[in-house]
């Protein structure tokens, strides 16, 4: 790809859980 | 804030929001009634955290996107999207907050 450094990991699409404190 | 703003504007942590790196991914607490939610907390998985380690008031969305196709097997058009709808996750939670204009010039 044209990029430089090491393996790129595996991805995931970012993901913000919430937890309600009640 | 909409999408083309949140891309156009650089984010930083919520004074209100204390995190912490557990285990690889950032628990985020919102500490003061501010803007954030004050009933929940908050986890968000690898990727969410890279991006949030990322916000320092300085980085916009397309620079957080190149970063992050560097960093996994992802193309940088993809990871735009994501981020972009992550950083208005966060935005929505009170979580970030827009960067002072001033910072980084």
């Amino acid at each position: 790809h044209g990029r430089t450094g090491g393996r790129r990991r595996a991805y995931e699409p970012p993901i913000l859980r919430r937890v309600r404190l009640v | 804030m909409n999408s083309a703003e949140t891309a156009a504007r650089a984010l930083c942590p919520s004074p209100d929001v204390v995190a912490r790196r557990v285990a690889g991914e950032y628990l985020l607490v919102p500490v003061r009634s501010g803007a954030a939610q004050m009933d929940y907390i908050f986890t968000a998985n690898e990727i969410g955290s890279v991006i949030f380690q990322l916000l320092d008031g300085r980085r916009e969305a397309s620079e957080i996107a190149r970063l992050v196709s560097q960093q996994f097997e992802v193309d940088e058009e993809r990871a735009g999207a994501d981020v972009l709808e992550f950083l208005g996750t966060l935005l929505d939670a009170g979580l970030v907050t827009p960067a002072d204009p001033a910072v980084g010039r």
